[in-house]
């Protein structure tokens, strides 16, 4: 799949990768070196530059949407940074949307998203149709090493995972809500389950108690994982299985 | 107005509910039958849009949100909320996401809980409240039908008390110093007063509360420096002259050569005194919060990579009736315990690289101890100095009345009224507000915005200013503070420990490019003062002063209310230090021989038994609540092997992003040694720690330590001094200096005494804990734990074991005994076999497998190397069944190789045990060749999987 093309005389030049910082993010210095490894230029950027209108989203060819905390989590994970891309940058979003410009919200960045309305389905902006509930366990999970099962790419299209499907691979999780749970006439496009291609829900290898590790938007631009993908991006941290999912990405809009 | 809405779940059932109530069974309250939660927005002002604080507030998928409660009225029903003194901790975001919906009109916002019960009464529901749901230094119980008229804190600030010590007796000073909470001796009262008299003027509250915060013993180190231990640690580290040490001593924490012209921080802080005292959560949330903030604060600025967190309790399966009136139960500081830290750390953004969860039967005031690691640029690394000049910058969260006498009540013993009466020393734990200043101080030290920095830690701004200033003195205004209480006195805004702020010294031309920083990270900021040529501290309030006026002339004005004018000549050289006699205690060990089993599977039930120890059983159901892998340069989590839960002999991360040099951290701590020997002790936690790191492949001269040790009260107790005294200089002191592994920091706690009611004293047992930080060129070279093949030959090496002996172990903890001797090493034996089998690692890469045997001796490490990787061992046992099976010799190397024969290693010090086998069953074999048991991993994991689960589920 190929969305933006990005090539100049003498041969491709590496795309601009943003990744948002807000209080509460901590996982952007992983997820831009991930996708620095992956051949893009990153770039950190607080939010609340886009917030006074000095940046814009669709400036850049890839958005990674960070794990952490953001705002505290106050409310719900990831509920007050959605308000933020929902009411002041809404705009921006959509505009995003509207080019076509590849997202990938891991772990809050996926809470984000989906709170935001951004999917699954064809919701509108500010009108979320999926949630990321409490874990069954009502508490924080970490896991070193989840198996994920990725989707073939014949059943569920997605730019992200275009090498890797029907490939399980092992990534760290660590969130207190991650179980996914959406609106019954809701189409979700799941392109990541746990442990198997039907999806486990059984504790450990689902940690949330939810069979689904991640879903894809309708266009298959904008992905969204509860599992860690930049945690995995070398062999010195455990190999380099999440690597793809940013290789993708990049590969995508070269 | 004031708008209330109404938030409940709609969508399942609630998680949270659930496990709130299957741990109040798990407490003892069974007759609950069912709890439900609301949450309660209420919202001030004259507000535009009803319907878009609804959407702001809950979510539509999982709940519903209207003007009514949906809680059954008929039923208790109790709800909390914070103070009306206090800022909600949620304030910032609901108004942040108010404003982006374009909400106009709101002025504040609060939030509460309410919590409706079914099977109890209201009065039982009211008690239940009181005594787990909410802190009543800021928080509250909202009574049905009062409701505020306002939802803004209300207060003034401000106002200073003069106190004439003059004319008071000792009996009257003493009496001011209990009812100030002050805990200050008697020597220490009477220099004051002596000042004052000197001076020909009264006291000012602030002063008084200052001079007690930096005299005490937390802040003053009086117990050790009377003891000389400090100094003797120093000069030891000193006559060492590791090419590594950067920094000990001097900053808020120690600070060690890394590669590429970067540098490692570590720091180990205990925070017992509220943790067992006042409210475990917020305790152990503040051990947390602080120890990060001294490696954010140490030279100009690190970045925190890796934490541990390490508590001992008294056993959590103990009945309600043996706790003693004004402690806690075990069981509600551990789940606090393991609350707090994940509610701290997580948000932080910081990896877990230790955690461990000890018992022992005298640990009422038991040891809450964190560490906390970083990373720093070397030639940043150097404790800073103010010039006269600098602006004194406050950044990070809001002031409030959280956490006052946290210094001087940490000194104190504890008490049965200790919960109510030094409540307020607590401190509130808001982890993104730190996490903030942890994302900017890089960018600021790297702009060379920060000349020095201290984090507000115990005392707060009187201390961290205070010893700042110490350099050529200081000047502030406390109306520059900013608040989040109403009504606060000016030595409350002095001495406040409210988390999440720090001091940042800053260059005037600085000031401008620091705020930008500080700005783009949203990390809440104020120019509060300056470094003055005084050589005093000088505090004022003077709300009239303009702030941004005096930051383009600023001076020392003493206008307004004069808080504190105090020379530091008094400050730092009058405090008398207090009278400490040492005497040997004349203990009567007492020899233990337990009995030897008799058939296989007495054999099998009591290794079942042991490996159930609550200190050494499968605590994974702690570790899987930290995040061990955030940062996403973990190299070796401290819980791994085949399904996440063998437990590491240590965690090793690569903080510098994209090299692959390596940083360990490895972790020893006893509380049973102490009782046969407190020098022992010393030599086997330090050869411990030490061992793990070099058995693991990082080289014995690239290992520097951080030493904690908890000790009962000394300065009553000669006993008590003359053991602290064997630990420190006849124990890890020496160790250190053979071993090669400077000691560049720790801290020392000398209050670990419980006065129970009826004037009981319970001493908490010696504790040492000694982590080892260390450095390694290439993480390739790190030698896995878990058994790697069958067919591979298991070697037990122990250089300079002398005796190997089961007194103190964790084995004969199970009989409730200690025995009558420890093992002994020769520590410079040790050295030299640790470095030969580091040049083996280095030549030839035959050591497949590797872990240090010490608590629970070789069957425990047995069993986790075979649980781990899923394979089993058949090893026949060198001497003595149970010395060698349960013995616990410091420091010995159980590895796994290919290599058949033995040549590198000294004989004597060295015993090839057996063989790594396909069959995930561990079979051992007494020397004189009779097989002593044989049993599946699963089998022997039973018991071990369950303790700890059982207690925290």
């Amino acid at each position: 799949m190929r969305v933006v093309q990005n090539v100049c005389g003498g041969g491709p030049v590496k795309p601009k990768a943003l990744v948002p910082w807000m209080p509460g993010t901590n996982c952007h210095l992983e997820m831009a070196r991930a996708f620095e490894l992956a051949g893009a230029i990153a770039e950190i950027v607080p939010l609340r530059r886009f917030l006074a209108q000095r940046r814009k989203f669709s400036d850049h060819q890839l958005i990674g949407w960070a794990g952490g905390f953001s705002w505290g989590d106050h409310l719900r994970a990831g509920w007050i940074a959605a308000i933020d891309l929902t009411n002041p940058l809404r705009d921006q979003v959509l505009e995003a949307r509207e080019k076509k410009v590849p997202m990938l919200g891991v772990c809050n960045g996926c809470q984000i998203l989906v709170s935001a309305g951004l999917l699954p389905g064809l919701s509108e902006l500010g009108h979320p149709t999926a949630a990321l509930d409490t874990n069954s366990s009502g508490r924080f999970e970490h896991r070193n090493a989840v198996s994920i099962y990725i989707q073939e790419q014949s059943k569920v299209k997605c730019l992200w995972t275009e090498q890797l499907g029907g490939q399980t691979i092992c990534l760290p999780v660590a969130n207190g809500e991650g179980r996914f749970v959406w609106l019954e006439k809701t189409v979700c496009r799941v392109v990541a389950t746990y442990g198997s291609p039907r999806g486990e829900i059984s504790y450990p290898a689902s940690p949330s108690g939810s069979p689904v590790a991640g879903m894809i938007n309708d266009d298959g631009t904008i992905l969204v994982l509860m599992p860690h993908p930049e945690r995995r991006i070398d062999m010195d941290h455990g190999g380099v299985q999440g690597l793809g999912i940013f290789q993708a990405g990049v590969a995508a809009v070269l | 107005m004031i708008v209330k809405l109404y938030k409940s779940r709609t969508l399942g059932t609630d998680p949270i509910a659930s496990r709130l109530l299957s741990q109040l069974h798990a407490g003892g309250y069974r007759t609950i039958k069912a709890i439900r939660l609301e949450q309660v927005l209420r919202a001030e002002g004259d507000i535009s849009d009803i319907d878009a604080l609804k959407r702001l507030f809950h979510h539509p998928l999982l709940e519903t949100v209207g003007q009514r409660s949906r809680l059954n009225s008929k039923k208790p029903i109790v709800e909390v909320t914070y103070q009306r003194s206090m800022t909600d901790p949620e304030l910032d975001s609901i108004m942040h996401a108010a404003a982006s919906m374009g909400i106009c009109g709101l002025v504040w916002v609060r939030l509460s809980t309410r919590y409706e019960f079914t099977g109890i009464g209201r009065k039982e529901a009211s008690k239940l409240a009181a005594q787990f749901f909410y802190n009543p230094l800021v928080q509250t119980l909202l009574i049905p039908g009062k409701e505020w008229t306002t939802l803004v804190p209300q207060g003034e600030p401000g106002g200073v008390e003069q106190i004439d010590l003059a004319l008071m007796s000792l009996r009257q000073l003493r009496k001011f110093s209990d009812d100030r909470l002050l805990h200050m001796p008697s020597e220490q009262l009477l220099a004051v007063q002596k000042f004052f008299i000197r001076e020909g003027r009264p006291s000012r509250d602030a002063e008084v509360e200052m001079i007690a915060a930096k005299w005490s013993d937390h802040c003053y180190h009086t117990t050790w420096k009377r003891l000389g231990l400090l100094e003797y640690l120093r000069k030891t580290t000193e006559k060492i002259n590791h090419p590594l040490v950067v920094s000990a001593y001097v900053d808020n924490s120690g600070v060690m050569r890394f590669y590429d012209g970067w540098a490692l921080n570590s720091k180990g802080e205990t925070h017992i005194f509220p943790t067992f005292g006042v409210d475990p959560y917020c305790g152990i949330m503040t051990k947390h919060g602080g120890v990060i903030r001294d490696i954010i604060s140490t030279g100009q600025g690190a970045w925190p990579w890796g934490g541990t967190t390490v508590m001992a309790t008294c056993d959590p399966r103990i009945a309600r009736s043996r706790v003693p009136k004004g402690a806690f139960h075990p069981q509600f500081v551990l789940h606090e315990s393991i609350r707090g830290t994940h509610d701290y750390t997580n948000p932080m953004g910081i990896p877990m690289m230790w955690s461990q969860y000890l018992v022992h039967p005298d640990n009422w005031k038991g040891l809450a101890l964190g560490h906390s690691f970083g990373i720093l640029p070397e030639n940043k690394a150097k404790k800073g100095v103010p010039l006269p000049g600098d602006f004194v910058v406050l950044i990070g969260g809001p002031t409030g009345n959280d956490g006052i006498h946290g210094a001087t009540s940490s000194s104190g013993n504890m008490t049965a009224k200790t919960r109510t009466a030094d409540a307020a020393s607590v401190q509130i734990g808001m982890p993104i507000e730190e996490r903030k200043i942890m994302e900017a101080t890089p960018l600021l030290r790297g702009a060379d915005c920060i000349r020095a920095c201290q984090d507000c830690g115990a005392a707060g701004l009187a201390s961290a200013v205070g010893e700042l200033g110490e350099a050529c003195g200081v000047w502030l205004n406390l109306a520059w503070v900013p608040l989040k209480c109403a009504g606060l006195k000016d030595y409350q805004i002095f001495l406040s420990e409210s988390q999440e702020r720090c001091i940042l010294v800053i260059p005037r031309e600085k000031l401008p490019l620091a705020l930008e920083i500080l700005a783009d990270y949203e990390v809440r900021a104020a120019v509060i003062g300056i470094f003055t040529d005084t050589r005093r501290c000088q505090v004022v309030n003077s709300p009239e002063m303009n702030q941004g006026l005096w930051s383009s002339h600023p001076t020392a004005q003493m206008s307004g209310t004069i808080a504190v004018d105090l020379p530091y000549s008094f400050l730092n050289s009058s405090c008398p230090l207090p009278k400490i006699k040492t005497r040997k205690p004349a203990v009567q060990l007492k020899r233990f021989q337990p009995r030897v089993p008799q058939t296989e599977s007495q054999w099998v039930r009591l290794v079942c038994e042991h490996l159930a120890h609550y200190n050494i059983c499968d605590q994974s159901e702690a570790a899987h609540r930290y995040d061990q892998t955030v940062q996403g340069n973990t190299v070796r989590t401290y819980i791994g092997g085949a399904d996440d839960r063998m437990p590491d002999d240590l965690s090793v991360v690569t903080p510098l992003r994209g090299h692959s040099h390596g940083a360990g951290t490895a972790n020893a701590v006893n509380q049973f040694y102490g009782e046969i020997s407190p020098s022992v002790q010393g030599r086997l936690v330090a050869a411990q720690a030490f061992a793990k790191l070099v058995a693991a492949g990082f080289g014995p001269d690239d290992i520097t330590l951080c030493a904690n040790v908890y000790s009962p009260r000394a300065t009553d107790s000669p006993e008590n001094a003359w053991r602290l005294k064997a630990l420190v200089k006849r124990g890890y002191g020496p160790a250190s200096a053979i071993l090669g592994a400077p000691v560049i920091t720790g801290k020392d706690s000398s209050s670990g005494t419980f006065i129970t009611k009826n004037g009981r004293r319970i001493d908490a047992p010696l504790t040492l804990d000694i982590n080892a930080l260390g450095r390694m060129p290439e993480v390739g070279r790190l030698i896995p734990k878990p058994f790697r093949k069958p067919g591979d030959t298991i070697v037990l090496y122990h250089p300079g074991l002398r005796k190997l002996r089961l007194g103190g172990s964790v084995f004969y903890d199970l009989f409730h005994e200690r025995g009558s001797e420890l093992s002994q090493l020769d520590l410079r034996q040790l050295r030299l076999g640790l470095e030969r089998y580091h040049r083996l690692t280095e030549a030839i890469k035959c050591i497949r497998s590797q872990s240090v045997v010490c608590e629970g001796g070789l069957i425990r490490r047995l069993f986790e190397k075979g649980f781990g990787s899923g394979l089993g061992c058949s090893v026949r046992l060198p001497g003595d069944s149970l010395q060698w099976l349960f013995g616990e010799p410091g420091a010995a190397v159980l590895f796994t190789t290919d290599l058949q024969t033995f040549t590198y290693f000294e004989a004597n010090d060295l015993h090839v045990l057996g063989q790594v086998t396909a069959e995930p069953a561990i079979e051992v074999f007494a020397s004189n060749q009779k097989r002593l048991f044989k049993a599946s991993l699963e089998e022997f994991s039973c018991g071990w999987s369950k303790t700890f689960a059982e207690v925290v589920q």
